[in-house]
């Protein structure tokens, strides 16, 4: 395909090794293994793994269960998992499969769905796993009754003239046959969104007394808190939280917004989130803690989501389906029918449909 | 009348149709015959009828979704056990397979009746975390993956009882058949299980900032995902057939168990925290 990789047999080597399913199989078993030994042990909360003096005290609060092993399964990354080597490297490595696998079958999937080959060998009509053959009064009244059977199961028909024999071309859901690529590209771009292009944006915490006022991020913003209220269910059950806040532009008082549990306030690509809240000295008096965050990478997963999604209800609820049909002069009409996901279900379709193509004939 | 107990008649009625259900099929895979095949799926509609009222009630009652409990999440996944398979068995024709299936419903029936303790049954209000139509899409998809991915488990099991012969063996399909059912029960879950793992990223992060916090539940779907996404490559890309898929389905559906039931028991034992109710 590409000169480089026919040029470096090395660089062939890798691409092909790279691009291998059983080295995804491999992945899957590896990235799962992991992460079931990841819920067997407790994981370093983020904040905690950055900062060296929480870290320690962390690791002596664990001590108690561990001993004298906590500082080799520290060393292993086993309360680090997630952002160990162990998981890190399959997923990167999964990620760069993912789109070895989907570039290397761009290009088939792509004739099929663009330039469908309406003509096939005989081979296939004499060998293939799924064929049959009738014979028509006339071709014209073969002919008419292959399009009208496949019409009625909507299947989309494309036709050539090959000598004195006619191809007939039958697709049903062809442009299904996107999903599987579409599904693997809302993959790598969903990993990449939530790894990397978040990691382009910034969060963090910020508490706040009623009155007190504090910088978001650098300079972007300010906020003042008007104080939190609490609604209540007649049992006594919170039933919302709702921090009250003041927004500045510099010392210019822009609006009040009020941020709820399952709803931020975004200002500015700022979302800032109610985290928790603690009672201050006086009844009523909260200290309310916000998540400010600047995520860049939300519409990027939002998309990809979308597409991953898109892709597996493409390929598996509207699965892709082709019949080929030689006619010949002499009335004879050859079939064969061919799909990449749900054989046995075309396989029971195909009986069906060369019974009604014989009821019409 | 007090409307819990009109929810819990039907609830009661529902378990009651779910274990004649259960017979009647395993009745109709011994002896075969058309009329107790049909009253299998027949009850087994009954069943569902009833517990979607009961569910129902329950809603109007709570003034919010069922969805937020351990004991109404085990009611919401018989609902989808039942359904997925009555609409399975419609697409692959293989109506003595419910004995198989319907087993694994009256079992998380049983778990949510008759197990948890009176005091888990009680309607509670909605926390301010869960008051967010999130919810409905995040455990609404996941109802339709459980609910394919146990009739993929049931047709697994199907598959390696027909392997080892016995006299039930020869009223089974073929091999061949089993194996294809088995795909098409994972190939219906499979889609809604990864929605379900993605709407639980996108709600998190408008929640609370942050798409994935290795809560285990979260870990846990996300080996449940992988399973499947295996199990779909080796098939689909490898050509694997037979045992080793009838297998991988059977350890999906236990991964499943275990995300539902066998973490809280995880948390409780390793003190990890998780912000998943059930």
């Amino acid at each position: 395909m590409t000169s480089w990789r026919s040029s470096s047999p090395w660089a062939s080597r890798l691409w092909h090794f790279l691009g291998r399913v059983r080295l995804a199989v491999t992945l899957f078993i590896a990235l799962l293994s992991t992460a079931a030994v990841g819920t067997l042990f407790p994981q370093m909360p983020p904040q905690v793994a950055v900062d060296p003096g929480a870290r320690d005290q962390w690791l002596l609060l664990i001590q108690g269960r561990y001993g004298g092993l906590t500082r080799l399964l520290y060393f292993l990354g086993l309360f680090n998992l997630f952002r160990s080597l162990w998981f890190r490297l399959p997923l990167s490595l999964l990620i760069i499969n993912a789109a070895i696998c989907t570039i290397n079958r761009m290009r088939s999937t792509w004739r099929v769905v663009f330039r469908p080959k309406v003509r096939v060998s005989d081979a296939r009509f004499q060998k293939g796993p799924l064929r049959a053959s009738l014979v028509a009064k006339s071709p014209t009244e073969g002919v008419e009754a292959v399009q009208k059977t496949l019409l009625r199961r909507r299947y989309r028909l494309s036709t050539e003239r090959e000598g004195d024999a006619l191809y007939i071309r039958a697709d049903r859901n062809r442009m299904a046959r996107l999903g599987s690529l579409i599904t693997h590209l809302g993959l790598i771009l969903l990993l990449i969104s939530a790894f990397w292009i978040q990691e382009m944006g910034w969060r963090e915490e910020v508490r706040l007394f009623p009155g007190e006022v504090r910088d978001i991020g650098p300079g972007l913003f300010r906020v003042r808190s008007e104080g939190l209220q609490m609604e209540r269910y007649p049992g006594g059950q919170p039933k919302e939280y709702r921090a009250y806040l003041t927004l500045f532009d510099g010392e210019r008082e822009l609006e009040g917004a009020v941020v709820r549990v399952n709803e931020p306030l975004t200002w500015r690509g700022v979302s800032l989130y109610l985290k928790s809240y603690k009672e201050g000295s006086t009844s009523g008096s909260y200290l309310v803690t916000l998540l400010a965050v600047h995520d860049p990478g939300f519409l990027p997963v939002i998309s990809s989501a979308f597409l991953m999604f898109g892709g597996l209800m493409a390929s598996f609820y509207l699965p892709h389906r082709s019949i080929w049909v030689k006619a010949t002069e002499r009335g004879e009409l050859f079939l064969t029918a061919r799909t990449e996901v749900d054989k046995e279900g075309l396989s029971r379709e195909f009986g069906a449909l060369v019974e009604e193509i014989k009821e019409r004939l | 009348m007090n409307m819990g107990v009109i929810e819990a008649v039907f609830l009661i009625v529902a378990y009651g149709f779910l274990w004649m259900a259960t017979l009647a099929y395993l009745v109709h895979l011994v002896r075969g015959g058309k009329a107790m095949g049909l009253l299998a799926t027949g009850l087994s509609i009954g069943s569902l009828v009833c517990l979607t009222s009961g569910l129902t009630i329950r809603a109007l009652r709570a003034g919010h979704w069922p969805l937020t409990t351990v004991y109404e999440f085990s009611l919401v996944f018989v609902w989808g056990i039942v359904a997925l398979w009555l609409l399975l068995e419609r697409i692959i024709a293989f109506r003595a397979g419910g004995a198989f299936i319907l087993p694994l419903a009256v079992a998380v029936d049983t778990y949510a009746l008759v197990l948890l303790p009176p005091s888990a049954r009680v309607v509670q209000p909605l926390s301010p975390a869960l008051r967010s139509i999130w919810l409905q899409i995040h455990v609404g998809s996941s109802v339709v993956a459980y609910g394919a991915f146990a009739a993929a488990c049931g047709l697994g099991a199907v598959y390696l009882v027909k392997e080892r012969g016995g006299s039930i063996a020869p009223q089974l399909p073929s091999l061949e058949s089993i194996d294809h059912f088995i795909w098409r029960a994972v190939a219906i879950g499979f889609p809604w299980m990864t929605f379900t793992i993605l709407t639980g990223a996108i709600w998190a992060q408008m929640a609370w900032g942050r798409y994935w916090g290795w809560d285990p539940k979260e870990t846990w779907a996300l080996i449940t995902w992988l399973i499947y996404t295996l199990f779909l490559h080796l098939r689909l890309v490898r050509g694997w057939r037979g045992r080793p898929m009838a297998l991988l389905a059977i350890f999906g559906f236990l991964s499943v168990i275990f995300t539902f039931l066998g973490l809280n028991w995880l948390v409780k034992r390793l003190r990890v925290e998780s912000l998943h109710v059930f």
